[in-house]
């Protein structure tokens, strides 16, 4: 059919694929010269808007409880990441100084000279959703992504290399890494091309009809140890779940934004007033920042300067909760001092916040 | 190893945690993994406190509150207060602490849950 082009303008004669791919760019169409009301449907039913990112402090800048170096296993660090159940590992807070990468901070995982269960440790780092945020997407298409570098490009002892992994189950919020999950591995660096510069990665999967829980992991796939701790180290941050098969552009969240989604899993108290219960003891009761996973562990998170009196001096030695009726939504708890304080039964106390935390995560 | 407290809530000795008995907390759940493993004998029961004359006259039937201790010193009840409760909680009272077995419900629980395996 031959092209024409009438008195007024109209081009018709042109067959589908008839204008070669790279012919029509930025330059040909003038600024504005296709209108949102020209975009179909179809396309924009598909593009994506508002909270895509499924993950919880993807970019690594929420760590309420602390940012230094910490090794352990199945312990929580950063906000909402933990090493998992066995895997030793070092976590600890880095800044990205690559202007290039669009993040402030990220999650560096360093080797352990621990062992695990089964003598080594695969540095690993996981995250996982609770089911009320994941079981909309079983039998649905979703797309991991992240950025990652190594210390070096060949790390002594992590021969088979190092992968992202997306797991899913079928039991609501089981414990941390349980048995029984379907777990799709991916990305699979090999030892030797580890990147030693920001590089992103993306993993896509689609969900189990009966797919209940989801989370993401990242690991070496052998065990290691090294001689000392910290021989060296992945960082990593962006992690983005999100659906579909497509990573698209990391979700920034405003700080505050990000800490009030992690406030779901830990937290700690606020100030607080209570009543003295008897010459060692007083109870108090406050309500969580919000409603919390479940009712969560309550833990002593030092031993001194833990609460006031009337004197604004401060007074130190509170030694257990030994009265503990707390729900999802508020504490309400008796700590007992391993002084004695001198109160009497319905002297007012003081609770000075950040002296105990609760631990709701999964 | 734990110790059960008042009202059920679990303390998890290595670090003092409270545990609280409920399903969907990791740590409770850990807690009935071990029970499972290792047997009761991780488990010590609740203390069973009998209260000594310096808690009784401390207590909520002992002196007043402070507040309320102004008020008797200006009108002149208080010295017979102070040896009301002295009278009725004497030094002898010398109390002490029991430690009570564990319930039932701790095996009971812990026998309906599935061992978790090492995952690799």
């Amino acid at each position: 059919m031959a092209i024409t082009i009438n008195g007024s303008g109209t081009v018709t004669g042109l067959s589908v694929g008839g204008l070669p791919d790279g012919t029509v760019d930025s330059g040909t169409l003038a600024t504005d010269s296709v209108t949102a009301v020209k975009i179909p449907d179809t396309v924009e039913s598909s593009l994506k808007s508002g909270r895509k990112n499924l993950i919880i402090n993807g970019g690594f800048d929420v760590w309420q409880r602390g940012t230094g170096r910490v090794f352990g296993s199945n312990t929580y660090t950063s906000d909402r990441w933990t090493e998992g159940q066995y895997q030793q590992a070092g976590h600890e807070k880095v800044a990205v100084t690559d202007t290039a990468v669009p993040f402030k901070s990220a999650m560096r995982v360093t080797s352990s000279s621990t062992a695990e269960v089964s003598s080594g440790t695969r540095m690993a780092l996981a995250t996982m959703l609770e089911s009320v945020d994941s079981e909309r997407y079983a039998g649905k298409t979703v797309t991991l992504s992240f950025w990652v570098r190594f210390s070096a490009a060949t790390l002594a002892g992590a021969t088979t290399g190092w992968y992202s992994q997306l797991s899913e189950y079928d039991s609501v919020d089981p414990v941390l890494y349980a048995t029984g999950a379907t777990r799709t591995n991916s990305v699979n660096i090999p030892n030797g091309s580890y990147p030693t510069t920001w590089t992103k990665y993306e993993q896509t999967v689609t969900c189990g009809a009966g797919m209940k829980n989801l989370g993401a992991r990242f690991l070496f796939s052998n065990q290691i140890n090294t001689t000392s701790n910290s021989d060296f180290w992945y960082e990593i941050t962006g992690v983005q779940l999100e659906e579909g098969s497509v990573a698209t552009d990391f979700e920034h969240r405003s700080y505050g934004e990000e800490l009030a989604l992690c406030q779901r899993y830990f937290q700690y108290n606020p100030r607080v007033l209570g009543v003295w219960t008897s010459i060692s003891a007083f109870r108090f009761t406050h309500s969580f920042t919000c409603k919390m996973r479940a009712t969560p562990t309550v833990t002593l998170t030092g031993l001194t300067d833990y609460h006031e009196l009337y004197n604004s001096a401060g007074y130190n030695g509170l030694s257990s909760v030994s009265y503990n009726q707390t729900s999802s939504f508020g504490a309400d708890i008796k700590l007992t001092s391993s002084a004695t304080s001198g109160r009497l039964y319905g002297d007012p106390s003081l609770l000075n916040q950040t002296a105990l935390s609760y631990d709701a995560e999964l | 190893m734990y110790k059960l407290n008042e009202h059920n809530s679990i303390q998890r000795l290595s670090d003092n945690a409270s545990i609280p008995q409920e399903p969907q907390n990791r740590d409770y759940q850990q807690f009935l993994q071990d029970v499972k493993v290792n047997g009761l004998t991780i488990v010590e029961g609740a203390d069973v406190i009998e209260p000594d004359y310096v808690a009784l006259r401390t207590g909520v039937d002992g002196y007043a509150s402070t507040g309320e201790q102004f008020g008797m010193q200006t009108d002149g009840t208080w010295d017979a207060h102070i040896a009301d409760v002295k009278t009725r909680f004497p030094k002898t009272i010398t109390g002490g602490t029991t430690i009570a077995d564990v319930p039932a419900w701790v095996q009971e629980e812990a026998d309906k849950v599935e061992l978790q395996q090492e995952y690799i």
